[in-house]
């Protein structure tokens, strides 16, 4: 578990470096039929820093779910 | 394939909103029940508690493989969290990044996988702003239950014909595709743009992202269970 979690933020980091200014499918297709104004832009806790996204995601997750656990396993 | 606010009808979003609870609770209750068993009672304690117990009002308890099974749900919901963040462009200045829906529930199975896929899309809704939030109804329904819960399925019926490789790759593929056609049609039944145009055009974006999903997808299962044994 530990050497995934390891490959885990490897991830997260290395594809942060990856990512691209391009439309994503949903979004080019929204932009190619001209309803992509409907779309509300919101803006991210974390801003624009991808590394960061991708680390604090990665760590959120974790929490919420090894929190779970613990809280299972406390109230049963 | 995030759906931001704005481009479904609210109607249609609240109306996904409640069936992804539906289908969020009845995954939580499987997953639950998984993951506990009833409290082995102490021999003679039963003299009074026991009748209530024959009653039914067992206590239920996390067990070993339940603790681990949670965090491994946690772990495969990190690891899609992280490979989302891997966008590729695609052609004509497109860019596709993993949905992994399939991954999710291949790796935990259909009820875990599809609320570790949802505890992901909900994240990113609420705190980094991916995807919007009336519509994270429709964004679950679409990457979790048609892009995960309902692909488990149909993975298990590819396996029986097919190599376990093969049907992980055609199902992950089909996964894009399934959710991208869902997207068209509430896109269309919100009074966005006409289902002739949007369909043909969403299915044939996603065809070509779906064979980078498929391929990532591969290589993410066989790494996970290779670093992830017990």
């Amino acid at each position: 578990m530990k050497k995934m979690f390891l490959v885990t933020i490897l991830i997260a980091i290395t594809a942060s470096f990856f990512a691209s200014a391009y439309p994503d499918g949903l979004e080019w297709v929204a932009g190619q039929f001209g309803f992509i104004n409907l779309g509300v832009e919101r803006v991210s806790l974390m801003g624009d820093n991808n590394t960061l996204i991708g680390v604090c995601g990665v760590l959120i997750i974790l929490a919420l779910f090894w929190g779970s656990a613990r809280v299972l396993k406390k109230i049963g | 394939m995030h759906i931001p606010d704005g481009f479904l009808d609210p109607k249609i979003s609240y109306g996904l909103m409640g069936a992804a609870v539906a289908v969020l609770s009845f995954a939580l209750a499987k997953v639950k029940a998984s993951v506990t068993a009833l409290a082995a009672q102490p021999a003679f304690a039963a003299v009074g508690q026991g009748v209530s117990n024959f009653a039914g009002k067992g206590r239920r308890v996390l067990t070993k493989f339940g603790e681990l099974e949670i965090y491994k749900m946690g772990m495969v919901a990190a690891l899609i969290f992280a490979a989302q963040m891997f966008n590729f462009p695609v052609a004509s200045g497109t860019s596709g990044h993993l949905i992994g829906g399939v991954l999710a529930v291949v790796l935990l199975g259909p009820f875990a996988g599809t609320v570790a896929m949802a505890a992901v899309v909900i994240i990113q809704a609420l705190f980094f702003a991916d995807g919007g939030l009336i519509v994270l109804g429709a964004n679950v329904i679409n990457m979790a239950c048609i892009a995960g819960l309902s692909c488990y399925y149909i993975y298990v019926w590819f396996k029986k014909y097919l190599p376990e490789v093969v049907s992980i790759g055609v199902t992950a593929w089909l996964s894009v595709v399934l959710a991208a056609g869902a997207v068209s049609v509430q896109l269309w039944l919100s009074g966005t743009y006409e289902l002739g145009l949007v369909l043909p055009a969403m299915l044939k974006v996603h065809a070509v992202i779906g064979v980078a999903e498929a391929l990532i997808t591969i290589v993410l299962v066989k790494t996970f269970r290779k670093l992830v044994q017990q």
